[in-house]
């Protein structure tokens, strides 16, 4: 166990290098640089000009020298700064991430509270209209998109409760109230399309399980239904369950772009999109240098739950 | 939660309140503008500017913003007219080269530093210096030396007689800077300007506080100012409605429709100098033959294009849009190319070796809304005639990268501009064939009509002379110009707003929170 | 006893139901020009934004199109587009997913590690690389979403092939002297099937919705060819004024969804081997 704890751990390092490498080159792949968009097509610029900015960039070097200078400064703990509002990236990351992790935990609480019951009580009473009906409702929930979802409450809440979200963040240490009512609608919305994966993914392993023979011969021992259910369904329905779970926080903490975009929330993804349409280097790369090294925590963490929850899981 | 003072009480009550409360009070109340100082005016946008640099950042919405913290020399008043603003007067000499500036006294910039000569010379030569990159510099190009007799007074020397120097001195990118500030200005902004940046967090929002030692005494009203950053519209109509927020310009003008007869807030509308259009790449077969660019113009109904693309609200336009009075042509003058006649058109094409119509490409970018909808009704029309316009959609970043000089890699596209308030300042960068931007154009007609009409100051012979520019511009099908947006503005129906034909943001100057 | 004779019953037909949509909907896209009213890309803008009446049951957009032959053309686009990348994504993901679990140690590690580079992008975010890269278009698109969503596959296969390769079943065979080969698909994959089926039909909504997100941002389906994630969009910013825009793809989504995860609970029923003869 502690050797797979260790070489697990160990396995991030090239895979952040490799993120590090995926990333620089796929930004320098998209056509466009940050220079042109400075220029733009109004302004009227000399090549003399369009070249002093390109300096200023450093974007004249080769681009394995614009890597290794830029890898170097990260290996320091220096992500740079943004080139195009000239504020520290790991600044601007921090700035963001209380947001995102608010929402990914508000909305993994919400999923997990909403999907593993139903799904259980989906299971429990298989093929009957309970079965039925809930799993018509998660599979509307599921089949909306979450920009229009997003949209329609805005709408709705405006229209008829004339109350619309604040779109001023006020982080929960400051204002517990302020803070649950901005994050509550956009956490619903994206909690309710992540319990219905859940859902699916508990009703689905758990009626595998209760075919299990020994859940079978569980019952013919006469252990009562409920506990059949708890000791043995539950728990080993609980791989399925982590890697639903692991893949959501990854969809999540980089993912929730176009929430929130239309509910104004100062995320990470809306950070990103923003860096990505700037053409902004230093900002693309450490934004996702930094989601894929939390991202690969969350991982290395469920990993870790599998051994732990599944002894037969070693490595050779 | 920060709401704005006027909305604590539930809007619907409180105007019941305020009607019954009228009533009562009858006429005289009604009859004085109740006009009270102070408060926080807040507003919202979908799109921020990256930074607040004033010579460097290229976004519009950096140049709409920053006549909140910068002055220039001279400004332009509500009426379409240049104003004294810096500069407290000046005089040109006979030969139309020489520019004297008396500079406004006793100025502060918001480091405490007094306003000189100085600091002119400063920005301008900041502008002017190639190796800066400064996008502003088209604007000053006529500009040769400056020379500064005395710490108010101001010099310039152009190059040959200029037209439009001072609608240069007025645009987006002259706006004053101290010379004493050498540092980074993209997170903040040491103007002379009526409010001061106090805090701004990026996509989120912008605070700045009234400067009490403003030079035009009296302004602003308010006592400070907060920009929101909210990217999406219907997101801003519900603020709107909720009375979270003051103010917002519409982006995307069908939203009007939602506000235009809600009691609670008020919509105004009026010319806007930016317009829609579709560009023509003239160094690509078949575009380099003027008839298949006519019958292109023939063919596409603008009307439809602005009824689609902006609901109507809006103008058909020429070269010039309404909101230029004293230059544009009324789109009447075009009639002969803005009837669409589908017959001319085919003739015009076969004519030259296109009976069966031709293959060809239209690129828009997808994250401006007129755009697509704009393309999508062109390509309609033009497949009326045998064009086939298959649609491409760049992201902007793509999109600038292919259309600019010496790329222009494309063969039509839709674009759109913020226009100029000059006909010089607007043509001359875009259209002149030693700078040619956006259609890989030059026509020596035209060409020479430009070189005239920048060093003509008679009035009337200068409006001769652009007149005869748009006629031109439109028989050669330069481009397709379709259709200038209404410009417009809505307010919480307490909130005094006057709207301003150049940005939203010198309506900022002079708003006042009502009751 | 009725209500046992009525389970099997009204699985059949919940099963039925999901294959009947699939059906149609495959029905529709082949026969789109025979069965819609109008041209879908036929504009009159003088009719534009009108609500539902007899000639256009579904109403019109802001161009005056007919938005019930956009939603049937549209169908053909939402199951090219689903079927071709999630159909990549799935043998692509698999197969990795396998040889991963099943070889385990350094392979694992490799595959593990590459995934959770690819994986570790935000989705949206990776596909407008591929797409910015590609270029836009419905193949491009379609190639970034397979791209986007084979390490789903892969990850939900490993976990369960491990804990298969464990079992007392798969070491006897392989004691027993059969090839690795033959015990990882006559053994192992069966086992997996069925988490497998519920990731695909998931994903099969889920790249409708991210070819929307796509074609929100420009990259997928190019105007003004109908797809559901595009008429959805435009529908978008009309929600109050023309909701008709919105509600009719929208709709023919969910059904669209529906239809492949009743279909693919059917499936897994019938795959399930613990449930085959029974």
């Amino acid at each position: 166990m502690r050797r797979y704890v260790l070489l697990r751990t160990l396995s991030m390092v090239p895979a952040l290098l490799g993120v590090s490498v995926a990333v620089f080159l796929l930004v320098r792949l998209i056509p466009g640089t940050v220079v042109d968009q400075m220029v733009g097509t109004e302004g009227s610029y000399s090549e003399e000009s369009m070249r002093a900015l390109r300096a200023f960039f450093g974007l004249d070097a080769p681009i394995h020298v614009q890597y290794a200078r830029w890898l170097g400064a990260v290996l320091q703990g220096d992500l740079g700064t943004s080139w195009r509002t000239g504020l520290p990236v790991v600044q601007m990351i921090l700035g963001r991430l209380e947001v995102t992790v608010e929402l990914t935990v508000v909305a993994m609480l919400v999923a997990i509270a909403v999907g593993v019951p139903l799904g259980m009580l989906s299971a429990r009473r298989e093929n009957t209209a309970l079965d039925h009906a809930v799993r018509l409702v998660s599979l509307f929930s599921l089949s909306i998109p979450v920009f229009w979802q997003a949209t329609m409450l805005i709408l709705a809440v405006s229209l008829w409760l004339e109350w619309a979200p604040s779109v001023d963040f006020v982080s929960f240490t400051r204002d517990p109230l302020g803070n649950l009512g901005i994050i509550a609608l956009p956490g619903l919305a994206l909690g309710t399309a992540v319990a219905a994966v859940f859902m699916r993914m508990t009703r689905s392993s758990v009626l595998e399980v209760m075919r299990q023979d020994y859940v079978r011969t569980a019952r013919a021992k006469g252990v009562a239904e409920p506990g059949v259910l708890w000791r043995h369904a539950l728990k080993n329905s609980l791989i399925p369950l982590i890697t639903v779970a692991g893949v959501q926080v990854g969809y999540l903490l980089g993912g929730a772009v176009i929430t929130e975009e239309v509910f104004t929330l100062p995320g990470v993804g809306r950070l990103l999109l923003w860096a990505v349409f700037q053409r902004d280097y230093p900002l693309v790369q450490g934004t996702i240098l930094f989601i894929s090294g939390l991202f690969m925590v969350s991982n290395l963490l469920v990993d870790l739950v599998y051994a732990y929850v599944d002894p037969r899981i070693r490595y050779g | 939660m920060t709401r704005p003072r006027t909305a604590r009480v539930s809007r619907r009550r409180f105007l019941a309140l305020s009607a019954s409360a009228a009533a009562i009070a009858a006429a005289p109340a009604a009859a004085q503008p109740s006009r009270r100082p102070g408060g926080t005016f807040i507003s919202a946008k979908t799109t921020e500017a990256p930074s607040l640099e004033p010579i460097m950042e290229q976004a519009l919405s950096r140049q709409r913003l920053d006549p909140l913290f910068y002055n220039r020399l001279v400004e332009w008043g509500h009426d379409g007219k240049l104003e004294p603003a810096l500069a407290e007067s000046w005089t040109a000499s006979a030969d139309g080269r020489t520019w004297t500036f008396t500079l406004r006294r006793g100025v502060k910039f918001h480091n405490g530093r007094d306003f000189t000569s100085e600091d002119v010379k400063y920005t301008y030569e900041r502008i002017l210096d190639p190796k800066v990159g400064s996008g502003g510099r088209g604007y000053l190009s006529a500009i040769d030396h400056i020379e500064l007799p005395d710490p108010h007074t101001v010099r310039i020397v152009t190059k040959q007689p200029s037209a439009s120097l001072l609608a240069g001195m007025a645009g987006g990118w002259s706006a004053i800077v101290s010379h004493h500030e050498k540092g980074d200005l993209r997170r903040t902004a040491v103007g002379t300007g009526p409010f001061i940046l106090q805090e701004w967090v990026p996509q989120s929002h912008l605070k700045a506080r009234r400067n009490p030692d403003y030079w035009d005494k009296g302004k602003p009203s308010v006592d400070a100012v907060e920009i929101k950053v909210i990217p999406d519209e219907a997101n801003i109509i519900a603020q709107l409605r909720t009375g979270n927020i003051h103010h917002a310009l519409l982006e995307d003008n069908k939203n009007y429709l939602l506000v235009k007869d809600d009691k609670r807030l008020r919509a105004q509308r009026a010319p806007r100098l930016g317009f829609d259009m579709v560009n023509i790449n003239h160094g690509r077969r078949p575009y380099t033959d003027v008839r298949v660019r006519q019958a292109l113009s023939l063919a596409v109904d603008r009307a439809e294009v602005l009824q689609a693309a902006a609901s109507g609200l809006g103008s058909v336009t020429g070269p010039l849009t309404p909101a230029m009075r004293p230059w544009a042509l009324p789109a009447d003058a075009f009639k002969e190319w803005y009837t669409p006649n589908l017959e001319r058109a085919r003739k015009l094409l076969a004519d030259a070796g296109y009976p069966n119509g031709f293959k060809t490409t239209l690129k828009v970018i997808p994250t401006f809304p007129t755009m697509v909808a704009g393309a999508q009704v062109v390509a309609a029309h033009l497949k009326k005639i045998g064009v086939d316009a298959q649609i491409i959609q760049e992201e902007y970043g793509v999109w600038i990268k292919a259309i600019i000089k010496p790329n222009f890699d494309f063969d039509l596209t839709m674009n759109l501009t913020t226009g100029d308030a000059d006909p010089d300042s607007l043509f001359y960068r875009r259209f002149h064939s030693s700078e040619k931007q956006w259609n890989n154009d030059g026509d020596p007609d035209i060409d020479v009509l430009l070189d005239q009409g920048r060093t003509t100051l008679d009035p009337a012979k200068r409006k001769d002379i652009y007149d005869r520019v748009q006629r031109l511009m439109v028989d050669k099908a330069i481009q397709i110009w379709t259709f200038a947006p209404d410009m417009i503005d809505v307010t919480q129906a307490s909130v005094q707003y006057q709207q301003h034909f150049t940005t939203n943001y010198y309506g900022f100057r002079t708003v006042a929170l009502g009751k | 006893m009725a209500e046992r004779a009525l389970r099997p019953a009204l699985r059949n037909w919940l099963v039925l139901f999901g294959t009947g949509i699939i059906v149609a909907m495959v029905l529709l896209a082949a026969f789109a020009e025979v069965v819609a009213p109008y041209d879908p890309t036929e504009m009159k803008v003088v009719d534009a934004l009108e609500g539902p009446s007899l000639a256009h049951p579904f109403g019109t957009d802001r161009f005056g199109r007919d938005v019930l032959s956009r939603t049937m053309h549209g169908s053909r686009i939402a199951l090219g587009v689903a079927i071709s990348s999630i159909g990549l994504a799935l043998v692509i993901g698999t197969i990795l997913g396998l040889v991963g679990g099943y070889v385990g140690g350094v392979t694992d590690l490799v595959i593990g590690r590459a995934m959770d580079i690819l994986f570790s992008f935000p989705t949206l975010i990776l596909a407008i690389g591929i797409a910015a890269m590609l270029g836009p278009g419905l193949d491009n698109a379609a190639l970034a979403i397979a791209v986007v969503y084979a390490p789903f596959f892969s990850r939900v296969v490993r976990g369960p092939v491990i804990a298969e390769r464990a079992k007392e079943y798969a070491v006897a065979a392989l004691g027993l002297g059969a090839g690795t080969f033959r015990v990882v698909f006559r053994h192992i994959l069966p086992n997996v099937l069925a988490p497998l089926i519920v990731q695909a039909s998931v994903s099969l909504a889920y790249a409708i919705l991210t070819e929307a997100a796509l074609s929100y941002l420009g990259l997928g389906t190019q105007p003004p060819a109908p797809s559901w994630g595009t008429m959805l969009n435009e529908g978008r910013t009309y929600l109050e004024t023309a909701p008709w825009m919105s509600i009719f793809p929208g709709l023919a989504i969910m059904l669209a969804v529906l239809g492949f995860n009743l279909l693919g609970d059917g499936l897994r029923a019938a795959l399930d081997p613990q449930l085959r003869g029974r």
